[in-house]
């Protein structure tokens, strides 16, 4: 299984555990509750913030890690679809999840 | 002994303390002169050819002896050769969790693929490559040849990668930093109309102009100012290497991009001051690895001069994700 079909699996386990303490509906699209993002290290892989980020969001985003700039470089190229653009920010944001958290803390406002 | 414990992990050493290393099997990254490197042992290491240093005294020459650079946080260290026609290989052998340590000749055909090319390989930001690239004395620029060696076999070689792959332990991560005195100087922005090395014509503020004519017009003929291209907000320098008065071809150290927006930077008056204004703003992180570019070590007179505490060798070229010019490059493990 790759590794993003493996978190998004992770992070369903964790929505309806979530869902059954907090009593919250969650579907695809809704922003994230507060207390469901502290579960999480980043949204899932559903979340619109990543097409966001994917169709130009990107410009909005302060950060200053390096990998990350030039990623936003790299996706975009015209040449990339926007599926393969949030793809490759989501691994990104996955794997560097923990020196990312100014960068996550802007997710759900770009 | 244990050498480990008593050498630094980066630090300039003579040619016996490095040959005393790679004998206990101390997997090392190495910089030097061709002569130095010449007289290891083989072993578990890689090295390039280069005389220059930001030592612990400030900026040095020296021929007679070699950067050590080590990883003890690593789990695991593989070294490897690449040829031109190979080098998309090196992100897909490096591990999941680690980075690539990587070092090739300046000019060669590797990386001039690399410098076109690497930023679009498949994971390049996922498993960073750091690295630099391979010089001379710049003395002895007729005679010599820029190399890098792998040390199963220390053959010289002109062109290609050599590199180390770095496996670190779970919960550790690798990012790249980079310090860059230059900043855009607000004016006119240039762009190209295709990527490379070289380029007669451009368009400034969307009007094509003689890249050599303008360049004289603002003073900046002899390339002292590199170009600084603004990429997803990192800005990242192009150095001008050659102008062509009588045909107008601009040459570069590295390739400008057709899709970047480009100034020309604004001048440096203290490159050292400069120096250690932005180590102290933006870096904030303890490197494992750093390297400085040999037009900052000449342009800013750094010889003698300390650069902010960091260590490591004064290259042709620098390489974090892809080649950067008169950068400084850090390596850092979280």
């Amino acid at each position: 299984m790759p590794r993003w079909a493996a978190t998004i699996a992770r992070c369903k386990g964790k929505a309806l555990l979530v869902s059954c303490f907090c009593g919250l509906k969650l579907h695809r699209g809704e922003p994230m509750h507060a207390e469901f993002a502290a579960f999480m290290p980043i949204p899932p892989p559903t979340h619109p913030c990543w097409a966001r980020l994917a169709a130009g969001g990107a410009a909005r985003l302060q950060t200053r890690q390096l990998g990350l700039q030039l990623l936003f470089k790299r996706i975009a190229d015209p040449k990339l679809t926007p599926i393969d653009r949030a793809k490759e920010v989501y691994a990104f944001f996955e794997k560097y999840h923990s020196i990312l958290k100014t960068e996550i803390g802007q997710l759900e406002r770009i | 002994m244990n050498t480990q414990a008593v050498v630094p992990t980066n630090s300039l050493v003579d040619i016996a303390t490095a040959s005393a290393l790679i004998r206990q099997g101390v997997p090392l990254c190495l910089a030097g002169s061709a002569e130095a490197i010449a007289q290891l042992p083989a072993g578990a290491w890689i090295a390039g050819t280069i005389p220059y240093f930001m030592a612990e005294a400030g900026g040095v020459k020296a021929s007679d002896r070699l950067f050590v650079t080590r990883f003890p946080e690593a789990e695991k260290i593989t070294f490897a050769a690449y040829e031109a026609d190979a080098i998309e290989q090196i992100v897909p052998h490096t591990p999941e969790n680690g980075f690539a340590f990587a070092i090739t000749p300046c000019g060669c055909a590797a990386l001039n693929r690399f410098a076109l090319e690497g930023r679009d390989v498949e994971g390049a930001f996922l498993k960073p490559v750091v690295g630099w690239i391979a010089g001379v004395d710049l003395d002895r620029a007729a005679s010599e040849t820029p190399q890098v060696f792998l040390g199963t076999d220390r053959r010289p070689r002109k062109d290609g990668f050599v590199v180390a792959h770095v496996t670190l332990p779970e919960g550790k991560l690798a990012t790249l930093s980079i310090v860059n005195i230059f900043q855009p100087d607000g004016g006119d922005t240039l762009r190209f109309v295709s990527s490379g090395y070289k380029a007669v014509e451009c368009l400034v503020n969307g009007a094509p102009r003689r890249l050599a004519d303008y360049l004289r017009e603002r003073n900046n003929e002899t390339g002292r100012l590199p170009l600084v291209g603004d990429l997803g907000g990192a800005l990242i320098n192009v150095s001008i290497k050659d102008v062509d008065p009588v045909s107008g071809q601009v040459t570069f150290y590295a390739p400008v991009f057709a899709d970047t927006d480009y100034q020309i930077a604004k001048p440096v008056s203290d490159y050292a001051a400069a120096f250690d204004h932005e180590l102290r703003a933006s870096a904030t992180e303890p490197s494992a690895f750093a390297c400085n570019c040999i037009l900052n070590y000449l342009h800013g007179s750094l010889e003698g001069r300390s650069t902010g505490g960091v260590h490591g060798p004064i290259t042709f070229g620098e390489i974090a994700y892809q080649l950067l010019n008169q950068t400084l490059v850090m390596l850092h493990i979280h």
